[in-house]
């Protein structure tokens, strides 16, 4: 059986990637481009550790075929920081302590991305329901929520503060 | 000698108490941390394990020819390829066991005892091709009935599951083998008597399933066994010593042979302290002459490797008209899975520990079945039978009219109060934390319709232990501490906060390493609450050796005595005010004596127990069943909090996963044995739009035995959640439930039957 | 002779279910050795499974000194998560 060669985006970067056939995206990301920080916790879209976005949709990798990445943009957990600059919603995880053991925070960071970028004034009930496929066994999600909320505040006040300069 | 032991340090604290971002922060955020599953070597092939698909089989034999002959395929190993080993107790992680029942865990021999348990393994040089390989490997069973009910499996006509288990604690010795390896009992005073005699009994019979840890990272590891007989294993564990000594034990190595790499753990919580895929893992990589990296998938960490036993429960507890309570019996059964345990011990101790009763008679065995051998989960035993005490606490409360709160201050252990091993409590805060449940304002916030509180309070004996902790000096000053406690909570940020603490300088200019095993002396394993306290008093004490050194060097650098130089804020002072700094003594280290480092290795005593109340409010909703959790307070008396935070963290999560475990979570098995809902799809963990935020209070009763007052916080909060949840359902509902879990369709039946 | 108070769990362990019984030892050391040769495997049980208080206290040191006054508990050494 023959591997297919499939061409993407990759946090901005244009790549190129073996896959079997029947592949999931995540081991693809894994495997084949060492971008780890994606994790797999369960390979069946129950726990939310595979989440990245795929042309601007949340989704579980390791549900998703590789071979379906073919000219596709998909945003991982390294593409979250710019350079080195921390994104708010990993500055205020770290502030927070809204991670223990850390290996579902990858996962967390990108769905609240994805949850900010569209919804950016979010309620508590807002934040733990689009939360909701995401599992952490270690915080009781506590901590997470409140970083999350924290973060969205601090993105309105950077947007207001844009919005005043531009004017 | 050291003769710091035993002093709490005086504040005010520049760091302790304070919620420094984490050391190892940045990289978890960013993705860059590598956890077990990340770590991959040159060379490595891919393992696969076959697994038993029966409950209970003789294995008659494995042909394995197939398999090896597919191209890609580079090792195939069966239990055949382990050494013969003799019986043996050792210590296990946080436990003990016999290495050959550790040994077959890992790998079936002659039985397979569970649906999941490993019977074979192949190395190739991709996974896909090890799975087909798995695929050729053809399993002569012999399938035998199973037994999956522990009362079931005590009865004479059961499955047995070992011919050379025989029940300890029986009178006389039975002559024929059961699958009970022991029954305990307790008994002081006369329990019988004071419960004919007492104004009020609650009595109740109540079961738990089976659970899950439930860590998101499932276990992996990579090992590399050389041909001169050297070893590497990297995994992520709880205890990367513990990882040696087993499989040093279970292939009959020397130590020394094996190196343990600690990758960064993602949960564990008392089931990543023993080892499943090691040994496996080494014996691929010596036939294959390669590294082998062995990952087990979600279905494979549900069925085969350590949950926490179900139990049933039987009690009657009475108490006076006031509320003193004056006579309980109780008798347990602790369903442990496919190998014998610890577990009758732990719940023997639990069961009453919390109160002062000076007439009890406890009876608890441990009972095998088909299942997966059961391991620690946070508070290993405790949860199970506090569910039970603290639901008839509740009755007892109720059938006298007397707050619940009251009753528990009434007959809560204080310091001196004798322990159930007869050990006297050191300076616990039990009455403290029900005190301060009491003046939250959570347990007098008003309630609506169909919904109720309850309250439990625990505890558990946390632990101490061997550990060893080092820090040292680079040239310019600063700092670092080296710990071979994995770090899967926020340890390292105690650590660096401690050492910090002690010498005096900032927080950020102290780094922490977790040390492999050929690089730092033995630690435990991170677990039984123990890190903090134990890790943190061998990386204080040798924080102290090296500001005694850098005094000393400061005094031969200005030729006066080492006594009359002080040491405050990172800095030596001389008599007349003169200083030196840190970094100017660690600069000339070199010409005074040589680098500045010391290293400690303790067996940390004087550790002291946790204690836990818990207020949990409940929304019932009366047509579905359904038990939403409106609000939960957690008290704690954590000694002193080192990072609050990531205390908080321990008193939040250990809530989260007592209340999973009160609510949904339970293991299903098929008529074949077989566990039905190996996946977080079915097996149902609580996520974020099932809790609501959790209160912590953090209550300090500061430990006299540890520099900073700490005590062992980790595993108390998941002890009172179970009937924190059930008190309140029965409030929100008049009913009793005491079956676990409260699913929607238990509830239900309750409300309506 | 220091008294040894076997932890209602571990009177399983012992022949005869032995609750308490005095034994001549000068360190806790000494005491394991005396169990071992009186019970083998003791030494190893106790190892694996025990932890030792003396008057009142968990020890780990055990060049612990005992007495004729000293009372020393077996307790178990619970498995934490």
């Amino acid at each position: 059986m023959n591997k297919l060669v499939i061409a993407a985006t990759v946090n901005g970067d244009p790549v190129e990637f073996l896959t079997d056939p029947g592949g999931s995206l995540l081991d693809a990301l894994r495997e084949e481009l060492l971008l780890t920080g994606t994790k797999e916790g369960c390979g069946s879209g129950d726990c939310g550790a595979c989440t990245v976005i795929l042309d601007g949709e949340m989704v579980c990798s390791c549900l998703v075929f590789a071979a379906e990445a073919q000219g596709r943009q998909i945003a991982t957990i390294e593409g979250v920081a710019e350079g080195g600059r921390l994104h708010p919603i990993q500055r205020k995880f770290l502030d927070h302590a809204a991670l223990q053991c850390g290996f579902c925070t990858p996962g967390f960071i990108v769905a609240a991305r994805s949850l900010l970028d569209r919804n950016p004034d979010p309620s508590e009930s807002e934040v733990r329901y689009w939360l909701a496929g995401n599992l952490c066994r270690c915080t009781g999600y506590d901590k997470i929520v409140r970083a999350v909320l924290d973060a969205a505040a601090e993105l309105r006040q950077e947007r207001r503060v844009e919005g005043e300069l531009a004017a | 000698m050291n003769d710091l032991s035993g002093k709490i340090a005086p504040g005010p604290f520049h760091h302790v108490g304070t919620r420094p971002v984490r050391p190892d922060g940045v990289e978890k955020v960013t993705g860059k941390a590598v956890f077990g599953p990340d770590f991959s070597v040159a060379g490595m092939l891919y393992g696969a394990i076959l697994r038993s698909p029966h409950a209970h089989a003789r294995i008659r034999g494995i042909d394995t020819r197939k398999a090896a002959a597919l191209p890609g395929v580079k090792a195939v190993v069966t239990g055949a390829d382990f050494p013969d080993l003799e019986s043996l107790t050792v210590s296990a992680g946080e436990s003990s066991g016999d290495i050959i029942h550790i040994s077959r865990t890992c790998m079936a021999h002659e039985k397979v005892l569970y649906d999941g348990h490993a019977v074979a393994a192949v190395a190739a040089t991709s996974a896909r091709i090890a799975q087909e390989a798995l695929a050729l490997i053809a399993v002569d069973y012999e399938v035998l009935p199973h037994v999956l009910d522990p009362e079931a499996a005590m009865r004479d006509d059961a499955p047995l599951l070992h011919d050379g288990i025989f029940t300890k604690g029986i009178e006389p010795a039975p002559e024929r083998p059961s699958n009970v390896p022991m029954k305990v009992a307790l008994a002081r005073g006369d329990a019988a008597a004071a419960l004919a005699g007492a104004a009020a009994v609650a009595a109740g019979r109540y079961t738990t399933e089976f659970v899950h840890q439930g860590y998101i990272e499932p276990h992996v590891c990579v090992a590399s066994w050389n041909a001169d007989g050297q070893a590497q294993i990297w995994a992520s564990s709880q205890g990367h010593f513990s990882i040696r000594a087993l499989t040093a034990s279970v292939l009959g190595m020397a130590q020394a042979d094996i190196r343990v790499h600690p990758l960064e753990i993602g949960g564990g919580f008392g089931g990543k302290t023993g080892i499943y895929l090691e040994p496996v893992a080494m014996l691929l990589s010596r036939k294959a002459g390669r590294p082998v990296r062995l990952a087990m998938s979600r279905g494979e960490v549900f069925r085969a490797t350590g949950p926490a036993p179900g139990a049933v429960i039987e009690l009657r507890i009475g108490a006076a008209a006031d509320g003193t309570l004056v006579g309980a019996e109780i008798d347990f059964i602790y369903n442990a899975g496919a190998y014998p345990g610890n577990t009758a011990h732990s719940g023997l101790i639990c069961a009453l520990g919390h109160y002062r009763l000076a007439n009890a008679r406890i009876t608890g065995w441990e009972v095998l079945t088909n299942r997966p051998a059961v391991k620690a989960y946070r508070a290993p035993g405790a949860p199970q039978v506090n569910f039970a005490v603290e639901s008839a606490l509740d009755d007892l409360a109720t059938q006298l009219g007397i707050d619940p709160i009251a009753l528990r201050l009434k007959n809560a252990v204080i310091p001196g109060d004798a322990q159930p091993t007869g050990v006297p409590f050191g300076q616990i805060g039990y009455v403290e934390c029900l005190e301060a449940a009491r003046a939250h304002p959570h347990w007098s916030a008003p309630l609506g319709p169909n919904q109720g509180r309850g309250l439990a309070g625990g505890l558990w004996r946390s632990h101490g232990g061997p550990s060893t902790g080092e820090v040292g000096l680079a040239e310019d000053g600063t700092g670092l501490v080296a710990a071979g406690s994995p770090d899967i909570g926020g340890s390292r940020a105690s650590m660096a906060i401690m050492a910090a603490e002690t010498l005096g300088v900032p927080y950020e200019q102290v780094r922490v390493t977790i040390a492999d095993t050929h690089s730092i002396g033995y630690s435990m394993v991170t677990g039984g609450s123990r890190t903090t306290f134990a890790t943190g008093k061998a990386v204080i004490e040798a924080a102290e050796q090296v500001i005694a050194t850098l005094r000393q060097r400061a005094a031969a650098m200005w030729n006066v005595a080492a006594d009359t130089v002080e040491w405050r804020d990172g800095t030596a002072i001389r008599a007349d005010g003169e200083r030196l700094s840190i970094g100017q003594i660690a600069a000339k280290a070199a010409f005074s004596g040589g680098p500045i480092a010391a290293s400690v290795g303790l067996n940390a005593a004087g550790y002291l127990p946790g204690f836990a109340v818990h207020i949990c409010d409940v929304e019932v909703d009366p047509e579905t069943g359904h038990v939403g959790v409106l609000r939960y307070t957690a008290v704690q008396d954590v000694g002193r909090a080192i990072h609050p935070a990531y205390v908080e963290g321990q008193l939040q999560g250990g809530a989260a996963q007592g209340i999973g475990w009160a609510l949904n979570e339970a293991y299903a098995y098929d008529a074949q044995g077989r566990m039905e809902n190996a996946g977080f799809l079915d097996y149902r963990m609580p996520v974020a739009s099932d809790l609501p935020m959790i209160d912590t209070v953090m209550v300090e009763v500061p430990n006299p035995a540890h520099p900073y007052g700490v005590k062992g916080v980790g595993e108390a909060p998941i002890v009172p959640p179970l009937a924190a949840v059930a008190n309140a359902v029965r409030a929100a509902t008049g009913k009793r439930l005491p079956d676990l879990p409260l699913t929607p369709d238990r509830v239900h039946a309750a409300v309506h039957g | 002779m220091a008294r040894v108070v076997v932890t209602p769990s571990f009177r399983v362990e012992f022949p005869g279910d032995l609750a308490e019984f005095d034994i001549e030892a000068a360190t806790v050391f000494d005491l394991v050795r005396r169990l071992d040769a009186l019970w083998p495997g003791a030494a190893a049980f106790i190892e694996a499974k025990v932890s030792i208080a003396v008057d009142g206290e968990l020890i780990g040191d055990w060049s612990t000194s005992l007495t004729r006054d000293s009372e020393v508990l077996l307790v178990p050494h619970i498995a934490g998560g």
